[in-house]
């Protein structure tokens, strides 16, 4: 790979060539401003475009590849693991630009979006037919849709709508060596590999995506939600898996602990009990059938919750979920020096071995003395962990890179993997999941020059402690 | 001046770049690249702060393209202070906008950001602070609403140093003085910035001063829709005054996001006067929701006031005080 800094100037002159000079960015500032996202990762790419069509995005991709520099496609930048940090340098494509909702089809149930649609506006856009796009991320309000695809995003209604992967149904994807589209606008295919669903995933480092069909759904009528405190964690698992195997699918089953309810006790005035653990399930369906869903949901949890709370008001909805909304702000609020640094952020296990994990992650944290806050997805066994350290100190970042190699290790043990919603990148690639090898022949096949994301997922050897965003 | 960022440096650290800060630029067209948003701004300021980064004319414009109206923060999971590192980050910078220049030239030839002449009128032991924008806009109908309701008023003009400070340049304007040698008990004003500068001394925003005053007021039914100042409200907390008076004089609508979540107008002097096209792209918002309601729009801000009229039919509470005052 021939280094970038040669090349500048041939290769802004034929990206000049394919979009507007204003649409460039190579100033220091916007170069510095481009290299974040939400992980604890920071690295200067060479040079921004900021793409308008997939024409341009096929064009620079085959000037990237001719002269051998990586290209890295970047949405909202909300990603957790690095995965739009262009740790090598190159061209990063801004993909926001392209965020037309190109077709809506009621009647056949998918929609056709650019991949920079924020999922939110999709949503909106949805809504106005009483539908929607499920997978829910926490980053909804401005996440794109391309990234969604990228890291298979999902969220708190994963449990019962499944995630990014489960709606893609068709997309046109750039390679390295051209534009080509994969899938269909059928709900239903078995005719030949199905390479949309390959890429749903891969982080941007087999190729971009510049289209994508997505299966829709009819939103729901009505929700409930019922707030069921516990003594120890344990308690609170046999709830989950009771109401698991009672054969109902609730749209969020969520799990805070002791750390998480104590942070947000301290940084909110909303009294939630002081327990071990928090549940918070809601159910949705028809009008009529909600609330006889969380009663049962109640009863269920009889004799297994100290204390069961449910409603279907909105407003006290509202209120029972603000514990949960909290934790993020919470734990971020600290105080004692500490921030919350996005290292071990998600991870899943059979759903049976939560209570497990959450006391495994409780033991590391003292074991290294640092503060680990576990909340997250309880109905799908995918879990969130916060790491609070002080990341002006060297001496923090080491135990704490200590302590995610053990949690990950535990989520091993427990038959579970590195990520459920958040992807890999950098931060968790020491922990993917499955052959590299059966990836990398993949990769090489697709991209035999890795211009693309290189140095990621699998590529990426060494400390995860890398590339810190943080002086 | 790297000071000022010190003091955010752990709220910098406590930035987890989750970017939930852009959502509210999603209705606007105008950001076109990453330091546009808010997150991109306090990245900028981190680079600035740990010298990864060197000030040139790209970066200034990107610190500047900001209104400070805090309506981002509303959407920060982790409560990131963000106005105050994007205004930090302000003080370190050399270089100046050539339409801030032009403001701070004006200011110490005139103590008037326009280079007007300030109005001032000697009076009782109650001051109205006129302000750059209000000396411009509505200098009559302001001594006009404080003789309507028989007060003597002290008029004071000139500069209040806001706008300055916004852009990253402390002056020092004499105004404490001014008050001092007056005697002044009491100081009123219609705009938001002064308030800021002057609010050691316990100021008064005139929805306030008015409506204390137990006001006798013309009511009709024409429909107001009452545009909140981000520098009134989020940054002083002061929403129901307002509203209680333009609901004495006719009926009185919200904008779908009001009180704290209420949108920036982009009318900020300093911001509209660098930054035209995204200033406009804001008022244009609200002028939309206010036609669609079919109300005329109310600000308590002459910098609001200022810009907005340009887009729409907009009237400033000042006149719309003293039209019904009796």
């Amino acid at each position: 790979m021939l280094s970038f800094s040669i090349m500048e100037q041939i290769i802004i002159d034929e990206l000049r060539e394919v979009v507007d000079e204003k649409r460039i960015f190579h100033d220091p500032a916007d170069l510095y401003a481009y290299g974040f996202d939400a992980s604890i990762h920071h690295a200067v790419p060479d040079v921004v475009v900021r793409v308008n069509s997939a024409h341009e995005v096929e064009e620079i991709v085959r000037i990237a590849n001719h002269h051998v520099v990586p290209v890295i496609a970047r949405g909202a930048g909300t990603a957790l693991c690095g995965q739009a940090v262009p740790i090598n340098g190159g061209i990063l494509l801004d993909m926001t630009a392209m965020n037309e909702i190109k077709e809506i089809h009621i009647e056949d149930l998918y929609c056709i979006v650019e991949p920079g649609v924020i999922y939110a506006k999709l949503n909106d856009a949805l809504s106005k037919y009483g539908f929607f796009f499920p997978p829910s991320p926490g980053s909804g309000d401005v996440c794109t849709i391309g990234g969604m695809i990228a890291a298979n995003a999902s969220g708190m209604r994963a449990i019962k709508y499944g995630a990014t992967r489960d709606y893609v149904l068709g997309m046109e994807i750039v390679f390295p060596d051209g534009r080509v589209r994969f899938g269909s606008k059928t709900l239903k295919n078995s005719a030949g590999y199905q390479v949309e669903r390959l890429i749903v995933g891969s982080e941007g480092t087999l190729g971009i995506i510049t289209e994508a069909t997505l299966r829709i759904s009819p939103l729901p009528e009505k929700r409930a939600v019922a707030l069921a405190s516990f003594d120890n964690v344990v308690k609170a698992g046999e709830g989950v898996a009771a109401i698991i195997a009672s054969g109902m699918i609730p749209s969020a089953l969520e799990i805070m602990d002791h750390v998480c309810i104590q942070a947000v006790n301290n940084a909110m005035d909303i009294g939630l009990p002081d327990v071990e653990a928090i549940l918070l399930i809601e159910v949705d369906g028809k009008e009529g059938e909600v609330r006889g869903s969380i009663k049962r949901v109640a009863e269920i949890l009889k004799g297994k919750a100290k204390d069961i709370k449910f409603t279907d008001d909105e407003e006290e909805m509202t209120n029972l979920w603000k514990g949960r909304k909290g934790v993020l702000p919470s734990l971020s609020r600290y105080g004692e020096d500490r921030v919350s640094v996005s290292l071990a952020d998600d991870m899943c296990v059979p759903i049976s071995k939560i209570p497990y994990a959450i006391k495994e992650f409780q033991e590391i944290a003292k074991k290294y003395d640092i503060l680990i806050g576990t909340y997250g997805h309880a109905g799908d066994g995918n879990l969130h962990t916060k790491v609070l350290i002080n990341p002006k100190k060297d001496e923090e970042w080491r135990r704490a890179e200590k302590a995610v190699d053990e949690i990950y290790k535990a989520v091993q043990r427990l038959g579970g993997i590195a990520s459920g919603e958040h992807g890999i990148g950098i931060t968790k690639a020491p922990w993917i999941n499955g052959d590299i090898e059966t990836m990398e022949k993949i990769k090489k096949a697709l991209d035999p020059n890795n211009i693309m994301n290189p140095g990621k997922m699998g590529q990426w050897k060494g400390s995860i402690i890398s590339h810190l965003r943080y002086r | 001046m790297i000071e000022m960022l010190e003091k955010y440096h752990d709220e910098m650290l406590s930035c987890t770049g989750c970017a939930f800060c852009k959502k509210s630029y999603y209705a606007y067209d105008f950001p076109e690249k990453e330091s546009d948003y808010p997150k991109g701004k306090i990245m900028l300021a981190y680079g600035l702060y740990t010298g990864e980064i060197e000030e040139d004319m790209e970066l200034v414009r990107e610190m500047q393209k900001c209104t400070l109206c805090r309506r981002c923060e509303k959407d920060c999971p982790s409560l990131i202070k963000i106005a105050d590192i994007i205004k930090a980050s302000r003080f370190h910078l050399k270089t100046l906008l050539p339409e801030h220049e032009m403001m701070l030239k004006n200011f110490r030839e005139k103590n008037n950001i326009f280079g007007e002449k300030n109005f001032e009128r000697e009076g009782g032991k109650i001051a109205f602070f006129m302000g750059c924008i209000v000396n411009r806009e509505m200098k009559d109908i302001a001594i006009s609403l404080f003789d309507k309701m028989g007060i003597d008023a002290t008029i004071i003009g000139g500069c209040c140093g806001y706008p300055l400070e916004k852009i990253g340049r402390k002056m020092e304007t004499g105004i404490g003085k001014k008050l001092k040698e007056k005697g002044i008990e009491k100081v009123v004003l219609s705009c938001p910035n002064g308030m800021l500068a002057l609010r050691e001394y316990n100021p008064l925003h005139i929805s306030q001063f008015v409506l204390s005053m137990n006001p006798d007021l013309k009511k009709g039914n024409r429909r107001y829709i009452y545009h909140d100042s981000s520098f009134l409200g989020r940054y002083m907390g002061i929403y129901d005054e307002p509203r209680k008076l333009i609901d004495s004089m006719g009926i009185l609508l919200e904008f779908t996001e009001n009180r704290e979540m209420a949108r920036q107008c982009g009318g900020e002097i300093e911001f509209r006067n660098a930054f035209h096209r995204e200033a406009e792209e804001m008022a244009k918002y609200l002028i939309k929701e206010a036609k669609e309601k079919d109300a005329v729009l109310v600000t308590s801000s002459p910098h609001c006031y200022s810009h907005l009229k340009e887009y729409g039919d907009v009237i400033d509470l000042l006149q719309l005080l003293e039209e019904n005052i009796k």
